[in-house]
């Protein structure tokens, strides 16, 4: 099982294709990390202008970890793009080359093909996390130095002591893995069900539009399904820096996203056992 | 050389995809440590029997028995002792042809190290182009690597399908040599789905010819090409006197550098003892059954 995770490992780290993510995160962490060294002043100044008369805000406001926060919500939408990209093609990818065929007319079992496939597929999602987490955190923290995080949420205007923000992070970071190993295991299942490389991807982000679309209708309509969107549960680590964090509430989604990663997974391999490969 | 045990017996196989029916109830054995051509148009099932036979394809009905072991299809660890190419190599263009071989290496269950991958590259005469990538190979250099790939787990049956393509004259020369070596040499059993018609009768010991899912004839090709009807050439010293005496046996005769005619095998004898009687010597008499003839006439039916 290692030697053939190590080999798929291998096929995706020397793909060109798997760099697009990685260099895209390193360019917008860099690009944002830049505007905010020249201009983070004047953002912060019209981000709170309608607490000035009853706050006053002292201390270094534009610091590392409030770079970090909002490198972190603007990328965290981006990311399932850039995830798919390389998930959704792992099978299909090798079916439009042809090389699907060799890879199964092997003493390597159908089951172990997947678990390989979508263990490779976490893998690349950790590794897209560590990038943005090493990037985001630490050169946010080298540039712009620590301090406390001022966060602007549903419950008005959070203040988290900078002692309280590294598990915070790591936390976030920790729910990211999971949603986004949702997004990863949904586009190696479409993957499965495909023969190019393009429909997977495609799909994998018209699922996720579809579903965040109807989780921001308020009409009530779609309300019994709600709980049943994972999209819905992947914001959900911005609520770690909430105060009080509500764990109930984070683990509760968390769980939600596990039993969908579990769903999707279960399908690629009942349906990927069952297929004949003509391609 | 070959033995009649067979390795690989398949029984009453059928598939269908859909409405559309690829086996029919294929009955078919490869005998151990020959090389086994499989003939047939396209559309004869030739590619879904081989997908079959390594596990990509599930059949509706029918055994396969592989090894001694029998399954509705060939089980997943038999397939460690399977080599093969099926319709064309396809490899990770952007791996070097080294990396590609070491990727399937991965996916053995013997341990394939480093030297074996290097014999594998020597062997299919790609040493010093093996470290590039396979992206800026000719397709008879894939060719070459799929064979190495193919051989690499050193399998006890190797199939190939159409394993000449790309290659240029001097490459499917040596691809033939490495073929009969890889029977007379390594003592494996080669399963060769061609079209090339002359590569078959050059190579094979035996045959099956497959028509819309069946199997239409199987046997030693030596025995096929030379059974019932004959084709025969002959040179005489008077050619329109013979060409007289056989179409008054009732043969169709046509000539160029000799006479060629159709005649049933038993026949033969009767016929040459006709001509002779007639004063026209004889000096030479090819007779064969040509396998294009043999298999136009058995995929007509």
């Amino acid at each position: 099982m290692m030697g053939t995770f190590i080999a798929e490992l291998y096929k995706v780290l020397t793909r060109p294709r798997s760099y697009i993510g990685i260099a895209s995160i390193v360019a917008l962490v860099v690009l944002i990390d830049t505007s905010f060294y020249f201009t983070g002043k004047q953002y912060i100044d019209l981000l709170f202008q309608n607490f000035d008369p009853v706050f006053r805000m002292s201390g270094q406001v534009v610091n590392g970890n409030l770079i970090c926060f909002i490198i972190l919500q603007t990328l965290i939408i981006q990311l399932p793009l850039l995830v798919a990209l390389v998930t959704g093609d792992l099978i299909s990818g090798e079916a439009a080359m042809g090389t699907l065929r060799y890879a199964l007319a092997t003493p390597v079992s159908r089951s172990r093909f997947i678990i390989t496939k979508w263990a490779t597929a976490l893998s690349y999602v950790l590794c897209i996390l560590l990038v943005l987490g090493v990037f985001a955190y630490l050169l946010s923290l080298v540039v712009f130095g620590p301090g406390d995080l001022l966060v602007l949420n549903a419950d008005g205007l959070v203040v988290i002591r900078q002692d309280q923000l590294p598990w915070r992070f790591a936390a976030a970071f920790v729910y990211a893995f999971i949603s986004l190993s949702a997004v990863a295991s949904l586009s190696l299942m479409f993957s499965a069900f495909a023969s190019n490389s393009i429909g997977p991807i495609v799909l994998t982000m018209v699922v996720i539009i579809v579903f965040t679309v109807i989780s921001s209708f308020e009409t009530g309509f779609f309300d019994p399904v709600m709980p049943f969107l994972f999209t819905n549960h992947m914001h959900l680590w911005r609520r770690l820096f909430s105060d009080p964090v509500p764990m109930g509430e984070i683990l509760r989604s968390g769980a939600i996203l596990v039993a969908h990663i579990a769903a999707f997974l279960g399908i690629t391999l009942w349906h990927f056992n069952r297929k004949d490969i003509i391609e | 050389m070959s033995s009649q045990e067979p390795v690989i017996s398949i029984k009453g196989l059928r598939k269908a995809y859909g409405t559309q029916v690829a086996l029919a109830g294929l009955d078919l054995n490869v005998g151990r440590g020959e090389i086994f051509g499989l003939l047939g148009p396209n559309g004869a099932g030739k590619t879904t029997l081989i997908r079959i036979l390594i596990g990509l394809i599930r059949p509706d009905q029918g055994t396969v028995t592989c090894f001694g072991e029998t399954g509705t299809g060939v089980l997943k660890h038999q397939l460690s002792r399977i080599g093969c190419i099926v319709e064309e190599p396809r490899f990770y263009p952007y791996l070097s042809g080294t990396d590609n071989l070491w990727v399937a290496s991965k996916s053995q269950t013997a341990h394939i190290g480093k030297q074996r991958i290097n014999e594998m590259i020597d062997l299919v005469g790609l040493a010093g182009r093996g470290h590039q990538r396979v992206g800026t190979y000719s397709q008879g250099m894939r060719q070459r690597l799929g064979i190495a790939r193919a051989l690499l787990h050193d399998p006890e049956v190797v199939i190939l399908d159409e394993p000449t393509n790309g290659l240029d004259p001097s490459g499917i020369v040596e691809l033939r040599k490495l073929i009969i070596q890889m029977r007379d040499t390594m003592g494996k059993t080669v399963i060769l789905s061609s079209h090339i018609l002359s590569e078959v009768e050059q190579m094979a010991d035996g045959m099956a010819l497959l028509n819309k899912g069946l199997c239409v004839s199987q046997g030693r090709v030596s025995e096929l090409l030379n059974a019932e009807q004959l084709s025969v050439s002959l040179s005489t010293d008077d050619d329109e006197a013979g060409m007289k005496v056989l179409r008054n046996l009732g043969l169709s005769p046509t000539l160029s550098d000799s006479i060629s005619f159709d005649a049933d095998r038993k026949s033969l004898p009767s016929i040459v003892r006709s001509v002779t009687e007639a004063g026209v010597g004889i000096y030479r008499l090819e007779h064969r059954r040509r396998l294009e003839e043999f298999f136009m006439r058995m995929t007509e039916r």
